[in-house]
């Protein structure tokens, strides 16, 4: 009786260790085939991650919006900041709410900071690229050599679908950075 | 008993009875009463060492290659292969609970395997869809995913896993109170199993370094209150630590008191140092004056957080005094001693508003009397154990007043001969002393 309680039991904590990376994967491949797509500028730099290994830092250009009105908000407060296309076709900001848009191109983000005008600054759900070991110091050193000549062009598409975004690739100089590397070793 | 002890017994028992010190008849009632030696222990232990070493490496080499990041495998094949290894271990775990209940070795193997793996598993998925968030939100739910199998396998190194990954997760959390504060929930959820595996065999490597773990982590936490609460008033942190390393001592002590050796009482020993290690620091000016100088701002912090901590500091003094109060009514000498460092540190801190100067010779008296206490039960007992720890105490204490003082360096050097010297001839008199009893 209490074997097959505990078999019960672990059968249920093995389907719950399945469920939530499955449950992680799901929820991104949505996003992937139904999310819109949008270009975010951004600055790569490379830090690593002791357990998922060499990762891309971004830090994106557009992570700040006007200051709403009427409305007190707190650092690391939950907000909703809606998402447009400048003339450029990168995305930026255009505002944030505290409550849920109705228009679907929107980001969960939290406040992080307040500038010295009417600006908030905000932690994007949007802040790495991972890639692999020996990649990520010479995709860093290809954005480096681009910045320098002053082209400053990698930018992330990112999917966003119910204010959640996953980053589908990086680019530098309209080319996604594995195959640019790839040429470079050709 | 203790396995070995026993087993010591056991091998003079027949030389006993031959000398006529003792009838057949007791010598088998000393059997009756003591049980069978367990006589597998030794070769148990390195079989069960052997495995979660094993287990250890395989789930760290597969988590460093997942870290590689294969960039040449498809979407759906990083799936696959993020779920696999740990698809694997849970089969291999029902194998095991189905067919191999009672084999510890196999228990804790395969528990470790499937606990890196949960971790690998998420790592990857991360990866995979370069999903933000810092490594520590990401040990937490690997945490929580691990913490069922302790209980469900009946498994002691993944709960060291477990108190060592909420150990990191607090100490990332120091400066947010409100989140640092869910720590001891967190650490609750393990101390049935540790008290289980204490019932079980309270000798055992693997509880000793569950004991360990905790107790290393019971100071993580207790690290977040102090630096909550010293905003307020500057000697919490003299207080709280003093009643840890107190309580861990004493309950080693009450615990642990058929074992004479000390690596089968780690709480005892981790207490031991810890008491040592606060005596001799309020002995110096430092901590006395560090309240002096940061009277307690106006006005109580009434966070509901500051309150859970000022409640939690409450209990603990409480405990530490309590039990102090239980060794002086039995008359336990040495644990009194040790035990009075709290109620100590209560009036220090009163005695500290008239002059920093009193609490520091309060000390001094204390770690004198604690030492020559020590080295004087140490020679009446004929134990060279504590006669040794009673010296090297004393030693440290008058090296430590000699280098905070402007003495010159001829003098400082013969007092660091002299207390070689003392050593020596004090071990060398008592196992001559031995010698002559036998």
């Amino acid at each position: 009786m209490k074997q097959k309680l505990i078999i019960g039991l672990l059968f249920i904590l093995v389907l719950l260790q399945i469920a939530s990376p499955l449950s992680m994967i799901v929820k991104r491949e949505l996003v992937l085939k139904n999310g819109i797509a949008f270009r975010f500028k951004t600055v790569p730099i490379d830090p690593s991650d002791p357990f998922r290994g060499r990762y891309i830092s971004l830090r994106v250009e557009a992570n700040k919006a006007p200051k709403p009105q009427g409305v007190a908000l707190e650092l690391g407060q939950k907000v909703y900041a809606q998402i447009v296309v400048d003339e450029n076709g990168y995305a930026e900001i255009s505002q944030i709410t505290t409550q849920k848009p109705k228009a679907p191109a929107f980001l969960d983000a939290k406040i992080s900071s307040f500038g010295d005008g009417n600006e908030v600054f905000l932690d994007l759900p949007i802040d790495r690229y991972y890639m692999e070991e020996k990649a990520a110091p010479q995709a860093e050193k290809i954005y480096r050599e681009h910045s320098e000549h002053d082209k400053q062009d990698a930018y992330v598409i990112v999917k966003v679908k119910n204010g959640f975004a996953v980053v589908e690739g990086l680019y530098i100089g309209g080319q996604k950075i594995e195959n640019l590397l790839l040429k470079r070793l050709k | 008993m203790d396995n070995k002890a026993l087993q010591w017994l056991y091998q003079e028992l027949p030389g006993l009875i031959n000398k006529g010190v003792l009838s057949q008849t007791t010598a088998d009632k000393l059997h009756e009463y003591y049980g069978e030696l367990k006589s597998t222990d030794k070769k148990s232990f390195t079989i069960i060492f052997c495995s979660v070493l094993g287990a250890s490496l395989i789930g760290l080499g597969i988590i460093l290659l997942f870290a590689h990041n294969w960039e040449q495998l498809s979407r759906p094949m990083r799936v696959c292969v993020s779920l696999s290894p740990l698809i694997i271990g849970q089969i291999l775990a029902f194998w095991v609970l189905l067919k191999h209940p009672t084999s510890h070795a196999l228990k804790e193997s395969v528990a470790i395997f499937v606990s890196l793996m949960v971790g690998a598993a998420i790592a990857l998925v991360s990866q995979t869809y370069n999903i933000s968030g810092e490594m520590i939100d990401f040990i937490l739910s690997w945490m929580l995913l691990i913490v069922p199998l302790v209980y469900l396998m009946e498994v002691t190194i993944p709960a060291v896993i477990y108190v060592a990954g909420i150990s990191t997760w607090v100490c990332y959390y120091w400066d947010v109170p409100q989140q640092a504060i869910i720590f001891w929930p967190l650490l609750a959820v393990i101390v049935p199993h540790f008290i289980w595996s204490l019932y079980q065999d309270r000798y055992d490597v693997r509880a000793g370094i569950l004991a360990v773990v905790i107790a290393v982590s019971v100071c993580f936490g207790m690290e977040q209150i102090t630096l909550n609460l010293n905003e307020m008033w500057h000697g919490f942190w003299i207080i709280v630590y003093s009643s840890i390393a107190t309580i861990f001592y004493l309950l080693g002590i009450w615990k642990f008191k058929s074992i004479s050796t000390n690596w089968q009482r780690p709480i005892h020993c981790f207490g031991e140092i810890g008491v040592f290690i606060m005596m001799l620091l309020l002995t110096f000016r430092f901590p006395w004056d560090l309240i002096q100088m940061h009277q307690p701002i106006v006005g109580w912090n009434l966070s509901w957080v500051s309150f859970l901590n000022y409640l939690l500091t409450l209990l603990l003094v409480g405990t530490a005094i309590s039990m102090f109060f239980r060794c002086v009514k039995h008359k336990d000498l040495m644990s009194s001693l040790f035990g009075a460092l709290p109620v100590l540190v209560v009036i220090g801190c009163g005695l500290s508003v008239i002059s920093t100067a009193i609490p520091m010779l309060l000390f001094d008296i204390f770690v004198f009397v604690v030492s020559t206490m020590q080295i004087t039960i140490g020679i009446r007992t004929d134990n060279l154990r504590i006669v040794n720890q009673g010296m090297f105490m004393l030693a440290v204490f008058i090296l430590m007043r000699f280098f905070d003082s402007d003495v010159n360096f001829i003098i400082k050097g013969l007092v660091f001969i002299a207390i070689g010297i003392g050593f020596l001839m004090t071990n060398v008199t008592i196992i001559r002393r031995r010698k002559g009893v036998s």
